[in-house]
């Protein structure tokens, strides 16, 4: 079996990944934070050791900025509407994914004024167009790293300067890239960088946040949920420091424990050397698509501009076809249609048909492209 | 440590105990996390317990680094 649906959550995991929950669930068990006995303070240190290793990963210098979340949707929601208030300015683009587009929509209708920043039909936006949209009440740049369809990189470090210029917060949605394109919180000049677990940081399911910059004012940020924190317990009032503010109820330390395996091991193997091999891969895969007749291929086509993913469409085959056979007949696994980013479908010229999406790991060899590419001829010629 | 006479350092939460814990650690002074002691607070948390005649070096130390502390408690 060839598996080509990373970009919606990444297999095979490192088995330290596995182990290490395993570990968490036989050995350490407790509740993190809550409590004062031997297993409670090993379960919060682990969880404390995701803080770090997180903060490590994205190069930001406070672990108790870190939040966990049980993943970017969760994230994305608590940036913006604990954000946002009617009145208030944001803009996006227009290679949105549903995560952040919807959250938006309904804030639009609570009276926050949105603006959507075109991309062209490769996805690439340009940060003087970003600037253009800019107004005296604008509070957040809110922005995917990178489209989940077609992979291409936005200049995040060029926005981040713009926002910090104005005082604007700048909100990044890492889904595509946390953990396969390096990110420097502070260079990049991100002031809420969401995350999730379970894609190209290895993790599992069920384990995502964000880290909250120091330009963020967390008092005047509203937590998505309330609850027990372990802390203050004497008040029945939520707390306003870091990460209580923001986390209530008990949090996945088993899963969070694997997320912390995940990213040491890419900390290990070398994030430049993970990213060379996905580039590798991906133009490969490109290249293979561009030489097969009836075969369009979406996004810059240049595997540097952009993430491991590749659209494509075999042209008088529906994508549903096209993917339901690749399982049947070829054993490979990929995601088609329209990957909860109807306006990116929108925007690249794909809607409302779709695409078909290979996503590709550092996991992936050559020869799972060749055969990839292979079958994607066979179902070609059978379009003549 | 002579658990009869100590001294606790309260924190807001379990991650700036550890936290609190770690810088210590890393400057050679020891500490142990515990249950708050409920005649000092009634919060659900943990606490920071030290050795009181390490006070003044670890009070410095947090301060240096930044790490605010809810309360320090001579406890006899």
């Amino acid at each position: 079996m060839i598996y080509l649906d990373n970009a919606a959550t990444s297999w095979p995991k490192p088995p330290c990944v596995a182990r290490a929950m395993v570990d968490f669930l036989n050995n350490t068990g407790a509740n993190p934070g809550r409590g004062g006995h031997r297993l409670a303070i090993r379960a919060g240190q682990s969880v404390y050791r995701a803080r770090e290793t997180v903060a490590r990963m994205f190069i930001t210098p406070d672990p108790l900025r870190v939040v966990f979340g049980y993943n970017i949707t969760e994230a994305l929601n608590l940036c913006l509407q604990g954000n946002l208030l009617p009145g208030d300015h944001v803009i996006t683009g227009s290679m949105e994914h549903n995560s952040m587009m919807r959250p938006l929509r309904q804030l639009q209708k609570e009276g926050v004024e949105l603006s959507i920043v075109s991309c062209d039909k490769c996805g690439r936006l340009k940060a003087e167009d970003l600037e253009a949209h800019i107004r005296p009440n604008t509070k957040m740049v809110a922005l995917n790293h990178a489209s989940n369809i077609v992979g291409t990189i936005m200049p995040i470090r060029e926005i981040g300067s713009i926002c910090r210029k104005y005082g604007i917060i700048f909100l990044v949605d890492a889904a595509q890239t946390a953990g396969s394109i390096p990110i420097n919180m502070e260079r990049d000049m991100i002031d809420l960088l969401a995350f999730t677990g379970h894609k190209s940081l290895l993790g599992p399911t069920g384990t995502g946040g964000v880290i909250i910059g120091e330009c963020v004012n967390v008092k005047n940020m509203r937590p998505l949920l309330r609850g027990g924190t372990g802390s203050n317990s004497e008040y029945d009032e939520q707390p306003d420091y870091l990460p209580d503010a923001m986390e209530s109820g008990t949090i996945n330390g088993v899963g969070l424990a694997g997320l912390t395996a995940g990213i040491n091991w890419i900390l290990h193997e070398g994030l430049n050397k993970i990213r060379n091999h996905e580039i590798r891969l991906t133009q490969q895969l490109i290249d293979g698509l561009l030489d097969i007749p009836r075969c369009v291929v979406y996004g810059t086509l240049n595997a540097r501009e952009q993430t491991a993913v590749v659209s494509f469409n075999i042209q008088g085959m529906e994508s549903s076809e096209v993917g339901l056979r690749l399982d049947e007949e070829y054993d490979i696994l990929c995601r088609i249609g329209l990957h909860c980013a109807p306006m990116a479908h929108m925007t690249i010229g794909t809607f409302p048909e779709g695409t078909v999406r290979f996503g590709i790991s550092y996991f992936n060899t050559e020869d799972d492209i060749i055969r990839a590419i292979e079958a994607v001829a066979g179902l070609s010629r059978e379009t003549i | 440590m002579n658990n009869k006479q100590y001294t606790v350092l309260l924190v807001y939460s379990s991650s700036y105990a550890i936290k609190a814990n770690q810088i210590l650690s890393k400057e050679g002074i020891s500490s142990k996390m515990i249950p708050i002691p409920r005649h000092i607070s009634s919060s659900c948390g943990v606490c920071l317990r030290i050795s009181t005649g390490d006070k003044s070096r670890v009070l410095e130390v947090l301060k240096d680094k930044g790490l605010p502390l809810d309360g320090v408690f001579e406890i006899s």
